[in-house]
C-alpha cells in the first residue's frame, strides 16, 4: 500500500470512529482505549488469519481432510492463536439480538449483549499470551450496542485484509495522536510527538542491544526504534531488547498494545513500582545501551531520602527544600539516563527548556555532566510541538562512546525556526527536515559519507518525480544537472508560470467545467508544492554545508569546547553559543530611503501644522 | 437643535459577526490575503492593518464576512476589560465571531460619531453583558442600544472636531516612525554595513577598522535592575512606573531616573522589549539606563533595536521568561571609538528630540479629546 493511499484510509478509519463517538455519550477518555483495543484485535485476527493459510497450505491431508490448526502452530510463528469466539470474523457477524444467541463466556455464563461479548472475546486473546494479560481493554460494556457494532464494522474495512503489521502500527499510531490531542492526563504527555522521537532515534542510531525507556508512556520510542532497527535491514526483534517504565497503567497498557501491534515484544513494568524516582524496577543501572525518555517535566514533591535511596545519582542529589523533597525533578530524571548507560550508551530525551539553565544545585550537576565528556548535542525546539502544550522543550544527547576528536566538544543546534506547520497550533519536522538536522550531527562526528549519501538521496527523489510527472516543463527542470539553488529557483519560477495559466484556463472555462477545472489545476499544484518542499530541504541543507563540511552557522549550529561552556557558566542552552541569524539585508539603498524619508517627515509637518489651525479653529467657535 | 434616542440597530445598513476559519486547513490561512481581525486589535483605534489574515478559500469556508471599511467595530467577548471596547476599520476587514460589525447607514448617521458616542458608552455596554461563567455581549443587545443622535450636520460637525484629534495623534505616530527608521538606518550605516563618516581612509585591522575593539553593550552602558514597586505603595502622580508591560503599569509621585531613559521589561510575555522615555520614570520590573550612565544613550537603543532578536534569546525562566541586566550588558558589540560615537549622537539628538516632542503632542492631544467627548456627546456644548 503507497503512502497515499495509507494516509486516506488512516483518514477514514479515523473519521469515521470519530463521527460515531460524537453521536455517544462517551467522553474521549473512554473511548480511547476500546477502539484502540479493537484495532488491536483487528490486527490480531489479520495476522491470525494469513498465518492460518500458511499453516493450513503445509497440512497433509488425512482421508482427504485437512487437519485443523492448533495453538502450538502459530507459537512457532510469533502469532497469536485466536479462538473462533475471538476473531473479528465471527463478532462481525453475530446477530443483532445477542440475547437470543445463547452465547456463553469463558466462564461459563451467559453473554446478553455485544459488550459482555467484546470483553469476552478480549479475555480469550489475553488467555493466549503472558505479556497481554491484564492489558486489553474490557469496558465494552459502556458501549451501546448499536455503537460498538458499528465500530467493528468501522475495522472490518477490506483495505485492512490486505495489509501488514506496519501498516497496520501506522494506523494505530495514527489513532494515538489523534487521541492525544482530546486526552487530559494529569501526568503528563503519553503521546510523544512522532517527529521528536525520530529526531531522537536518528541521532542515538540503535542497531542492537538494550533500549532503556524509564518514561515510556505509550511506547512510542520502542515503536520508532523498530521502524529505524528494520529500515536498516535487521530484525529489531532480534536485535533489541526493550525495556519500558510507566507510572500510569493507563498509558503502560496503550505502551503493550502498542508494541504487540508493531510486533515488538519489551518488559514493561508499571504501577508504583515504575516510579521511577523511587525505583530502578529493572535493574539496569550501568546496563543500558540505550536510554530514550519524554519525561514529565518540573516534578515537584519527590522525597528526597527515598529517591536516595533508589540511587542512580551520579552527580548527587538536586536542591532539597525545608520538607526535604526535590522541588523540580529535571535533574533527576538527567542523571538517571546518564546512570543507566554502559560504557558505550547512548541516551537522548525530551527536556523542559528551563533545564538548560536552572541554577544553584542543577547548575553543579550540570557542570560535571558536562565534565565527563559524554554530552553529545543539545538541540533547542520551538513552541507548538506538544499536542495539548505550546511549551518550547529541549533534546539532550549523550554518548559514552564518543569518538576521542569531540571528547571536548558539544554540539550545539538551535532548531526552533526551522519546522513544518501542521495547523496553526501544531508543528512538526517533516521527513527532510529531520535529515537535514541529523547531517549536522553527522558531519560534526566526521560520518561525511552518511551526509553524501544523504545528497545522493535528495537527487533521487527529485528524479523520482521527474520520472512520474506529465508536465514535460517540469520534468526537464528536475533532470537539469543544476546545483539544486538553481532548480529550485527555477522551480518556484515554474509554480508562478502554472499559477498564472491555472488562473485563466478556469476564468474562461464555462460554469459547469469550472469547478472540475479548479480541482484539476490545485491537484498540478498540490504535486508541484510536494516537488519544491524537497527542494527547498535540499537547497537549505546544500547552501550551509555544500558538500559536506561542517561550518558554524549562526543562528543554527555550533561546535563549542568544554571552556567555552565553562565560560558561559555552563549553560547548555543552545541559543547562548548559535547565536542570532544575520538579518537580512532589506536591500533598501540608504541616501535614496533617506531622501524619502525626509519629504515624509516635511509633509507630515505640514499636515500637522494645518491639523493645528483646524483645531485652534474649533476651540474658538466652541468658545473655549 | 434636536437630538433623539435611536437604536443602534436601526441606523445599520448591516450588522455582522464574523467566524474563524478551522486552524486545522493550512490552506484557509494561506495565501495571506484578506485582513482578519480579532477583539484584541478593537482598542479605540483606527485599524489600518491586522495581525492575521486569511485567504479567500478560509472567508469562502467560514462564517467570516467581508466588512467594508469604515464599519463600527465593537467586541463582545475575549480577555479582560475587552468586551465594549470600539474600533473603525479604514480598510476592508473580515473579523472572528467576538466581533459585532456595524456597517452604518450613511443617510441615517455618521459611523465616526456613532464611533465616538460608543467611545462613552462602555461602562453601559459592560453592564448589558449576561451570561453565567463568562459574562457576553451579544449582536442582539448591542443592535438595541439606545444612543441620542443630532441631526445629521451636527454629527458631521461633532465627529470633524473630535477626529482632528485623531489625525493629529496619527499624524505624530507617524512621524515618529519615521524618525526612529532613519535614526535605525543612520546606526545600521555607520556600525553594521562600516560606512561610517572616514571609512575610504580607515584600515581594517583583524577585521575590524582600526581603532575599534570587541566588546559589549555594557562597555558602553551599565544596565541596572530597576527598583520594584507594588501597586499597593504607588501615590497617584505623572510619573511613569515602568514594569514588565508595552506601556507603563500605574503613575506615581516620584521618578528615580534622568531622562531621556531606556527600558528593558524584565519578566513576562515582554521580557525584553525595549523603550525609550523622554521623561523620569520609576523603574520597577525592567532593567533600565538613562542618560547621567552614559552620554552615548541614542547609540545604545539603537543597538538593541537592531539587536532585537538577541534580546528576546536571552529569556531564561521556567514558568516566566525573564531578561536580566547582566545578560543585557554581555550583549557582544563591536565597540566604535568614542569620536564617532560622539558624532552619531550629534547626528540622531535632533531627531530623538523630534521624537520626544510628538510623543507630547500626542499624550496631549488625547487629553484634549478625552475631556472634549464626553461633553459633546452630552449636549453640554454648542458647535
Amino acid at each position: 500500500m503507497d503512502n497515499k493511499s495509507l494516509k486516506k484510509l488512516e483518514a477514514d478509519l479515523w473519521e469515521s470512529a470519530d463521527l460515531l463517538r460524537a453521536d455517544s455519550k462517551l467522553t474521549s477518555n473512554q473511548y480511547c482505549m476500546p477502539v484502540l483495543g479493537l484495532l488491536f484485535l483487528r490486527y490480531a485476527y489479520g495476522r491470525f488469519k494469513r498465518v492460518e493459510t500458511e499453516i493450513l497450505k503445509n497440512r497433509p491431508s488425512r482421508g482427504g481432510r485437512v487437519l485443523p490448526v492448533e495453538p502450538s502452530d502459530f507459537a512457532s510463528k510469533s502469532a497469536l492463536f485466536l479462538p473462533k469466539e475471538a476473531q473479528f470474523d465471527y463478532l462481525v457477524n453475530l446477530p443483532a439480538n445477542i440475547a437470543s444467541a445463547k452465547l456463553k463466556n469463558v466462564h461459563g455464563q451467559p453473554l446478553n449483549s455485544l459488550g459482555e461479548v467484546v470483553n469476552n472475546a478480549m479475555e480469550l486473546v489475553e488467555a493466549q499470551s503472558e505479556k497481554l494479560k491484564g492489558v486489553l481493554p474490557k469496558t465494552y460494556t459502556d458501549f451501546k450496542d448499536e455503537l460498538l457494532a458499528e465500530l467493528l464494522r468501522t475495522f472490518n474495512n477490506n483495505a485492512l485484509d490486505d495489509v501488514g503489521g506496519d501498516v497496520m502500527g501506522r494506523i494505530y499510531e495514527y489513532f494515538l495522536s489523534k487521541f492525544a490531542k482530546n486526552i487530559a492526563s494529569d501526568d503528563g504527555v503519553f503521546f510523544t510527538p512522532k517527529s521528536l522521537v525520530k529526531m531522537i532515534v536518528n541521532v542515538l542510531e540503535p542497531t542492537h542491544g538494550v533500549l532503556l525507556d524509564p518514561a515510556c508512556g505509550s511506547g512510542g520510542m520502542f515503536v520508532q526504534t523498530g521502524d529505524f532497527v528494520n529500515a536498516a535491514g535487521m530484525a529489531s526483534n532480534e536485535t533489541m531488547t526493550f525495556y519500558g517504565q510507566e507510572k500510569v497503567e493507563y498509558n503502560a497498557q496503550l505502551c503493550q498494545m502498542n508494541m504487540a501491534v508493531h510486533g515488538l515484544t519489551g518488559v514493561v513494568k508499571s504501577g508504583d513500582e515504575a516510579n521511577s524516582f523511587y525505583h530502578d524496577a529493572h535493574n539496569l543501572e550501568g546496563q543500558c545501551d540505550y536510554v530514550m525518555a519524554n519525561p514529565p517535566f518540573n516534578v515537584d514533591k519527590v522525597k528526597a531520602e527515598s529517591c536516595q535511596n533508589a540511587g542512580r545519582l551520579p552527580f548527587g542529589l538536586p536542591a532539597v527544600n525545608k520538607d526535604k523533597e526535590i522541588g523540580n525533578g529535571n535533574y533527576l530524571w538527567i542523571s538517571y539516563f546518564y546512570s543507566y548507560l554502559n560504557e558505550k550508551g547512548r541516551a537522548g530525551f525530551v527536556m523542559a527548556a528551563s533545564a538548560t539553565d536552572s541554577q544553584s544545585k542543577d547548575k553543579d550537576i550540570r557542570e560535571k555532566l558536562v565534565a565527563t565528556g559524554h554530552v553529545d548535542c543539545m538541540i533547542s525546539v520551538g513552541n507548538n510541538f506538544f499536542y495539548t502544550k505550546s511549551l518550547p522543550c529541549t533534546l539532550w544527547f549523550f554518548d559514552k562512546g564518543k569518538k576521542k576528536k569531540i571528547q571536548d566538544k558539544v554540539l550545539f543546534i538551535d532548531a526552533r525556526n526551522y519546522y513544518t506547520v501542521v495547523d496553526r497550533t501544531l508543528n512538526e519536522w517533516n521527513e527532510w527536515q529531520l535529515k537535514n538536522l541529523n547531517a549536522i550531527v553527522w558531519l560534526y562526528r566526521g560520518e561525511t559519507d552518511k551526509y553524501e549519501y544523504l545528497l545522493v538521496e535528495y537527487r533521487n527523489a527529485l528524479l523520482a518525480y521527474a520520472d512520474t510527472t506529465e508536465d514535460k516543463q517540469l520534468e526537464k527542470i528536475l533532470r537539469k544537472s543544476a546545483k539544486i539553488a538553481k532548480i529550485f529557483a527555477e522551480l518556484k519560477e515554474h509554480r508562478e508560470t502554472l499559477r498564472a495559466q491555472a488562473k485563466t484556463a478556469v476564468e474562461s472555462a464555462d460554469k459547469k467545467s469550472k469547478k472540475k477545472s479548479q480541482e484539476g489545476w490545485d491537484a498540478r499544484l498540490a504535486e508541484l508544492d510536494e516537488i519544491i518542499g524537497v527542494a527547498k530541504e535540499a537547497d537549505w541543507l546544500y547552501e550551509k554545508f555544500g558538500d559536506g563540511k561542517y561550518k558554524d552557522i549562526l543562528g543554527l549550529c555550533k561546535i563549542a569546547t568544554r571552556a567555552e561552556i565553562a565560560e558561559k557558566n555552563y549553560s547548555l542552552t543552545p541559543g547562548a553559543y548559535v547565536g542570532v541569524a544575520p538579518v537580512e539585508d532589506d536591500g533598501v539603498d540608504f541616501a535614496e530611503r533617506m531622501t524619502e524619508i525626509h519629504q515624509e517627515l516635511l509633509k507630515l509637518q505640514d499636515e500637522s501644522n494645518a491639523l493645528m489651525k483646524t483645531i485652534s479653529k474649533n476651540m474658538k467657535e466652541m468658545g473655549l | 437643535m434636536a437630538w433623539e434616542k435611536v437604536k443602534l440597530g436601526d441606523i445599520c445598513a448591516w450588522v455582522a459577526s464574523g467566524g474563524t476559519p478551522l486552524t486545522s486547513k493550512a490552506d484557509y490561512y494561506s495565501p495571506k490575503e484578506i485582513p482578519w481581525l480579532k477583539t484584541q486589535e478593537v482598542n479605540y483605534c483606527r485599524i489600518y492593518e491586522t495581525n492575521n489574515q486569511i485567504s479567500k478559500k478560509g472567508l469562502e469556508n467560514s462564517s467570516a464576512k467581508l466588512i467594508p471599511a469604515n464599519a463600527v467595530i465593537v467586541a463582545m467577548y475575549g480577555q479582560g476589560d475587552t468586551a465594549g471596547r470600539v474600533a473603525i476599520n479604514k480598510i476592508p476587514l473580515c473579523t472572528n465571531q467576538a466581533c459585532c460589525n456595524l456597517v452604518i447607514d450613511e443617510n441615517k448617521a455618521d459611523y465616526e460619531f456613532v464611533y465616538y458616542n460608543l467611545c462613552t458608552l462602555y461602562d453601559k455596554l459592560v453592564s448589558l453583558k449576561n451570561g453565567g461563567a463568562q459574562p457576553n455581549l451579544n449582536a442582539g443587545l448591542i443592535k438595541n442600544l439606545e444612543i441620542s443622535l443630532p441631526p445629521l450636520s451636527t454629527q458631521k460637525r461633532i465627529a470633524d472636531i473630535l477626529s482632528a484629534y485623531d489625525n493629529l495623534i496619527e499624524n505624530n505616530q507617524k512621524q515618529i516612525k519615521l524618525l526612529e527608521e532613519a535614526a535605525q538606518r543612520l546606526y545600521k550605516q555607520w556600525f553594521i554595513d562600516l560606512r561610517f563618516p572616514g571609512h575610504e581612509t580607515t584600515k581594517i585591522v583583524d577585521g575590524l577598522p582600526e581603532g575599534w575593539r570587541k566588546g559589549s553593550i555594557g562597555d558602553i552602558a551599565e544596565f541596572k535592575r530597576g527598583k520594584v514597586i507594588t501597586k499597593g505603595d504607588v501615590v497617584e502622580g505623572n510619573v511613569p512606573v515602568v514594569a514588565g508591560g508595552l506601556e507603563p503599569a500605574y503613575y506615581h509621585n516620584a521618578s528615580f531616573t534622568e531622562s531621556p531613559v531606556i527600558t528593558v521589561s524584565g519578566s513576562g510575555a515582554n521580557a525584553g522589549f525595549a523603550r525609550m522615555y523622554f521623561q523620569k520614570i520609576w523603574a520597577s520590573d525592567c532593567s533600565y539606563v538613562d542618560s547621567s550612565a552614559t552620554i552615548f544613550i541614542y547609540f545604545v537603543y539603537s543597538f538593541l533595536k537592531e539587536n532585537k532578536k538577541s534580546l528576546d534569546s536571552l529569556q531564561k525562566g521556567a514558568a516566566q521568561p525573564h531578561v536580566y541586566a547582566k545578560d543585557i550588558n554581555a550583549l557582544k558589540l563591536n565597540c566604535p571609538p568614542k569620536d564617532l560615537l560622539v558624532k552619531f549622537e550629534k547626528s540622531v539628538k535632533p531627531l530623538f528630540d523630534k521624537i520626544g516632542k510628538c510623543q507630547n503632542v500626542i499624550e496631549k492631544s488625547k487629553d484634549a479629546r478625552d475631556r472634549l467627548l464626553p461633553k459633546l456627546m452630552s449636549k453640554k456644548m454648542e458647535v
